[in-house]
């Protein structure tokens, strides 16, 4: 499970998130909905360990997500890749990383479709397939919790379709932010909706139950 | 051991492609190296060591500290350049979330800059005993061990810094200014010991500073290891 309580996140004068509560049950999708600066990346950037609250706490299958890093995957806005190795050679080095067999990463190149870029220096992609390697770093260590934000911007029509099966594994655990509310109820058994840092179920799906987070 | 390994093997391939640390390093290590030993004295280093001649003893006294005060300076520009491929598409937060020691991390970092800054060594310090006009025979063997321990000293603290000051509006100023005052006794020790064998052609009694230069190192090495992670948080 993922667990937010009461979390708050402020950057300088500027809060980002208040009073956050959301709990993520184990093999679900959360589907995270919302304008611009409303705190999506930063929501899943305390979930996944990279930034701490202001106050509050995230818990990963009972512990703090930096007790959890083999476990979790996180795709955000910027890929995690360096543009002067070739694809091969980026999930290599997180392979060592995260001590995964090397002889996955062929497979991976192939279910985001990149065989055919292998070689290539990440300099030379796509925006398109610099996000599809993304993912494939993010899925490479097969993450009980995947924490995707805007997975779905840069990919093409086909890309799009194909990210629902590339992400789903029975009892994997995910949320992930988008605009596009279409591809969010596609994915996710449930919506929720951040406005202004706060937290809010989106109307017409499962709201919050009596006393608990959203 | 696999992670640092990783970790410096990365940035060494990355380097072999993209060239965007070791060549800066190794320009600014020689424009300086150049311009300063022109400052001295014709022929101030040339006299044969131990016996100097009249008159080159102060040239010898500064020919350290011009050496190693280039080879710094080429160092955190290494050391920024070095920083900001890790920066470079958020990649430093790839790292953060892998499960890895960060001492690992660090230690895979500091590796790859040694490598930098010690191919601007291999070509900046037998430009200076060209253009110094220094027998090589007397100075390079010598200068052998205070070159390995003063680069892992510099390394040390340029790794740390260099990330440290990587989400800093003004990086490029805070990294000079943070690393100089720390990596003065160094610099000085360094300094201390190249002049000593310039001009005695051994080091007898300043020999000391390797004791300082060693603590330095040990010192560093492990605040760097202890507090990386903190470091390359946003």
């Amino acid at each position: 499970m993922i667990l937010l309580q009461d979390v708050s996140r402020r950057f300088g004068t500027v809060w980002a998130l208040r009073n956050v509560c959301l709990a993520v049950e184990e093999g679900t999708t959360v589907g995270l909905l919302g304008p611009n600066g409303s705190g999506k990346s930063t929501l899943l950037r305390v979930a996944a360990g990279l930034l701490r609250p202001t106050s509050g706490t995230v818990a990963i299958a009972g512990s703090a997500p930096r007790e959890r890093k083999s476990r979790i995957g996180y795709l955000g806005h910027e890929p995690f890749l360096y543009r002067y190795l070739s694809a091969a050679e980026n999930l290599r080095f997180y392979a060592d990383l995260y001590r995964v067999d090397r002889t996955l990463i062929a497979g991976m190149l192939d279910r985001v479709e990149l065989t055919h870029k292998g070689t290539a220096l990440v300099r030379t992609f796509s925006r398109g397939e610099t996000q599809r390697l993304g993912l494939a770093r993010a899925l490479l260590h097969d993450p009980d919790f995947l924490l995707l934000d805007e997975p779905f911007s840069g990919l093409d029509e086909a890309g799009s379709n194909r990210l629902p099966e590339l992400i789903a594994r029975p009892g994997r655990t995910v949320v992930l932010s988008t605009h596009d509310r279409s591809r969010a109820e596609e994915v996710a058994h449930r919506i929720v909706h951040l406005t202004g840092g706060r937290l809010e179920p989106a109307a017409g799906h499962p709201g919050p139950s009596e006393g608990r987070p959203v | 051991m696999r992670t640092v390994l990783a970790l410096a093997t990365k940035d060494l391939r990355a380097e072999a492609r993209g060239k965007q640390v070791a060549p800066v390093m190794v320009v600014f290590a020689m424009c300086l190296v150049f311009l300063l030993t022109f400052a001295l004295p014709p022929g101030a280093l040339r006299a044969p060591v131990p016996e100097p001649r009249a008159g080159t003893l102060a040239a010898r006294e500064i020919a350290g500290l011009l050496l190693w005060t280039s080879i710094f300076f080429a160092g955190v520009i290494g050391f920024g350049r070095s920083a900001t491929v890790d920066r470079e598409g958020s990649a430093a937060d790839g790292l953060l979330l892998a499960p890895v020691d960060p001492a690992a991390l660090y230690t895979g970092k500091m590796i790859g800059n040694l490598a930098f800054l010690t191919v601007a060594e291999l070509l900046a310090i037998p430009l200076f005993v060209l253009f110094a006009n220094i027998p090589p025979r007397s100075l390079l063997p010598g200068l052998i061990p205070v070159v390995l321990v003063a680069s892992l000293g510099l390394a040390a603290v340029g790794t740390l810094f260099g990330a440290a000051t990587q989400h800093a509006e003004a990086r490029s100023l805070m990294l000079p200014l943070l690393t100089f005052p720390l990596a003065l006794p160094v610099i000085l020790g360094a300094s201390r010991l190249t002049s000593t064998l310039l001009i005695k052609g051994e080091f007898g009694s300043e020999g000391r500073w390797f004791i300082l230069l060693t603590v330095f190192d040990v010192i560093f090495l492990t605040l760097g290891a202890v507090t990386f992670e903190f470091v390359i948080e946003e």
